[in-house]
């Protein structure tokens, strides 16, 4: 213990940053965890959807074996996806062409007026650090170095729009990934339950 | 406390576990495009072959759709079950194999009915008789 002490030494200032960044640590997994329920809950209904699909079939017994379940809810689930899929897809198809479009126009084939446009309306910060066990760390709030520029030029303003609107595009079609997923796992953990041979369901239904 | 607890743990694997995750998840985006170009090209055949690319169009929401609106329909009875068969002709009517005219036709044939056969049949000529009585002739004996 005492050689520990020799070893850490560490003064009030250090202690101060110490103790910040175990808060911050536990502040970021609390965040997480209460994000990973809203993922799960999220997915969750959006796995109800194979039941929607799904109920007139089997409430008429139409399909009576998990293999036939799984290969009936999969090509129910792609055509629901690539409904789905249909305008993201064609939001983010007009976005990159329109960019593409005015670059042509312009002359500009590199996009230079892209990265142009973005560099113009962003703002730039300057983070005072200090050292902590030789790690650079943030200590202070910032300072603005650079303020944007709102003067108009089509080129920024087309950049700017049309990042937003294929954000937009990129955003939903994320969301019907993470649908698809969840109507996958959902697909398997109903043809586990419904089809299992379990002999406590059986037996209730022979009573 | 103790689903705080919980929810800590969990917030605290799924940081660890993020790169399992994100990698699945990024495989996911790369097979969400090629599923969505793959059910571009189904479907775009479908357009021209006729056939319904719908999601409640399948060979079974059909059958489930004639069950169901059946009023004697039973829950507990089980339903036989459904062999998928391509209908590549899907505007052309099915052709007719069990002898009844198809709902909506006219149930009078088109042609002139024959006369029914006279109910005695007139016997062999006796150059075409078995001449030979007692003799099986080839083909199927009797007793089978």
């Amino acid at each position: 213990m005492i050689m520990l002490n020799i070893l850490i030494k560490l003064s009030e200032n250090d202690k101060r940053i110490l103790i910040a960044l175990c808060l911050l640590i536990l502040l970021i997994i609390v965040i997480v965890g209460y994000l990973y329920l809203l993922v799960r809950k999220v997915m969750e209904r959006q796995g109800k959807q194979v039941d929607k699909m799904m109920f007139d079939i089997m409430k008429a017994r139409v399909i009576t074996d998990a293999k036939t379940f799984k290969k009936v809810a999969l090509l129910k689930s792609h055509r629901y996806f690539f409904k789905k899929t249909l305008i993201p897809f064609c939001i983010m198809f007009v976005a990159v062409f329109a960019l593409l479009i005015y670059g042509w126009a312009t002359k500009d084939n590199g996009l230079k007026y892209y990265a142009q446009g973005w560099s113009d309306i962003s703002i730039k910060l300057r983070w005072p650090v200090q050292k902590f066990f030789g790690i650079n760390i943030v200590c202070d709030w910032p300072t603005m170095v650079k303020t944007p520029d709102f003067t108009w030029d089509p080129g920024k303003y087309l950049a700017i729009s049309m990042t937003l609107v294929g954000g937009y595009g990129a955003i939903m079609y994320l969301l019907r990934v993470q649908a698809l997923i969840a109507r996958l796992l959902r697909i398997r953990k109903l043809r586990v339950t419904y089809f299992s041979k379990d002999l406590n369901k059986l037996a209730e239904q022979q009573m | 406390m103790i689903s705080f607890l919980k929810t800590c743990l969990k917030g605290f694997l799924t940081i660890i576990l993020s790169p399992l995750w994100v990698s699945i998840f990024a495989l996911s985006l790369v097979a969400g495009v090629i599923l969505f170009v793959y059910s571009g090209i189904k479907c775009l055949i479908g357009l021209v072959t006729h056939r319904s690319h719908g999601i409640y169009d399948t060979v079974y929401d059909k059958r489930a759709k004639e069950i169901l609106s059946n009023p004697n329909f039973n829950y507990a009875q089980p339903q036989p079950p459904v062999q998928p068969q391509p209908q590549p002709y899907a505007n052309y009517p099915a052709p007719n194999y069990n002898g009844y005219p198809p709902q909506g036709y006219p149930t009078q044939p088109p042609y002139p009915q024959q006369p029914p056969y006279p109910p005695q049949q007139p016997g062999y000529p006796p150059q075409y008789q078995n001449p030979f009585p007692g003799q099986q002739s080839y083909g199927k004996k009797e007793d089978e």
